[in-house]
């Protein structure tokens, strides 16, 4: 009874070996493999390649957009800009895009540049109601004649 | 024309303490040895051209105010 067992524990043992032990490749097998890796290698990049290349047309459409309103803004007589913290003559504040209402970050200034240049502030507005410097959000009105 | 800008912690009358806030955003804090008063700049040709309550608060003690001169 035991014997058959062992008998038994010994023919298993031998199946499963044989059934995990893996087929050895033929060198043309191992080639095509490796040809198909490459390939797929290859798209994935290509893939990569055109997604990139979209993002950086998105990127330049967009940029050229802004350029197009931040020149018409900076041509006009009349200016909004907005501070995330106005403390001083020299926090930065930004233009507005009339689109998006997102800050455009390439109209960068500060009140003390912009007296430099002739402006001059007609209105200014607390946007936030907090009391904190940092968050003394600010809607700033300037002309220029 | 130039133009600057200065913080009251309590802007009551043209004696009140005010005082330039250095640095911005997270870095700006009131710098104390800039005190003088709205009396003062304009007896030094600075003109008071706006003034802005910071706070909410109603209480004299907290009548915080962003002075904006202009000479």
């Amino acid at each position: 009874m035991n014997n058959n067992i062992i008998y038994g524990l010994i023919f298993f043992a031998i199946l499963y070996y044989f059934s995990k032990k893996k087929k050895k490749l033929t060198p043309e097998e191992i080639a095509a493999i490796e040809a198909e890796r490459l390939e797929k290698e290859e798209e994935r990049k290509k893939a990569e390649a055109i997604q990139e290349e979209k993002r950086k047309e998105r990127a330049r459409i967009k940029a050229e957009e802004e350029a197009k309103i931040l020149n018409e803004m900076l041509t006009s007589t009349h200016r909004v800009y907005f501070s995330y913290s106005l403390v001083n003559e020299d926090s930065p504040i930004y233009l507005v895009h009339p689109n998006t209402n997102s800050i455009m970050d390439s109209s960068e200034t500060s009140l003390k540049k912009l007296y430099v240049d002739g402006w001059r502030l007609l209105d200014i507005d607390k946007t936030g109601k907090s009391a904190q410097l940092e968050d003394f959000n600010f809607i700033v009105r300037l002309s220029k004649n | 024309m130039e133009i600057t800008i200065y913080f009251s912690h309590s802007f009551v009358n043209e004696s009140s303490p005010i005082y330039k806030i250095t640095g911005n955003g997270a870095l700006a804090s009131v710098n104390e040895k800039t005190t003088t008063t709205a009396l003062d700049m304009i007896k030094t040709g600075w003109r008071l051209s706006h003034a802005i309550k910071t706070s909410q608060s109603a209480q004299l003690e907290s009548f915080n105010f962003l002075l904006i001169f202009e000479k």
